[in-house]
């Protein structure tokens, strides 16, 4: 049972649900009707959510991306709102939380500048490693050593700590 | 790794972390990429009146 209220759950998330919405459909009646469609499921299931299972965040945007996935799939017609509930069992990606981007934050910052700049223009904003090379004007060779070296060491940073990291599954001692 | 990666940024987007934030920020002022969507989508604010918006949505949810 979750002990968040409707109304605490609509004030912390509506702005940064409606925002992602926005800015995936660039369009703003269609991102309102959107974010009151999660809103309506995330109601519905409430009484159900187990907080001790997932987090609330990553619930919220467990059922954000699903609404997401289903508008553009149906070619943005409106049909009824799907009677399906997400339980906390629904969620993928259990490192899916705040406290992982914290982590993900403080490993970066231990990275080069030269490697740190390419893990964000990869994952975040989605270039490949030739735009990369061009944006950066860099050598793609040299861009695919300083990637794959990124990736070695963000594996590395995340696997420390004496803690089970989502990101590895590894235990360390 | 990878494919964790571009989730963790995808949430990223979502949550607006203010210390990946301002890493994403320096990355894109070296990279000189436009950070005009990501500061829009930062400062977006509701629709509205949130207080108006929550009853009707529970109003909805009485009718379904």
């Amino acid at each position: 049972m979750s002990c968040i209220t409707e109304e605490k759950l609509y004030e912390e998330y509506h702005d940064k649900v409606f925002g992602y919405i926005f800015n995936h459909t660039s369009n703003k009646e269609d991102a309102e009707d959107l974010t009151n469609d999660v809103f309506l499921k995330a109601f519905r299931s409430l009484e159900r959510f187990d907080e001790s299972r997932a987090s609330v965040s990553t619930w919220i945007f467990t059922i954000m991306k699903n609404t997401l996935t289903d508008h553009f799939r149906r070619g943005h017609i409106s049909e009824e709102l799907n009677e399906d509930y997400v339980s906390s069992d629904d969620i993928e990606g259990s490192y899916l939380k705040k406290e992982t981007l914290e982590e993900i934050a403080r490993a970066l910052k231990e990275l080069p500048e030269e490697q740190r700049d390419i893990i964000i223009l990869r994952y975040y904003d989605g270039l490949s490693l030739t735009e990369i090379s061009e944006k950066l004007r860099i050598s793609y060779g040299m861009i695919k050593i300083r990637h794959k070296k990124a990736l070695a060491a963000l594996e590395k940073l995340l696997s420390y700590g004496g803690k089970i990291t989502e990101f590895s599954g590894k235990l360390k001692q | 790794m990878e494919n964790k990666l571009r989730q963790l940024f995808d949430y990223q987007r979502f949550e607006q972390n203010d210390n990946l934030n301002k890493l994403i920020d320096d990355t894109h002022r070296r990279a000189r990429i436009s950070a005009i969507p990501d500061v829009f989508m930062r400062n977006i604010s509701a629709a509205g009146d949130p207080s108006t918006s929550i009853e009707i949505i529970k109003k909805q949810l009485k009718q379904l």
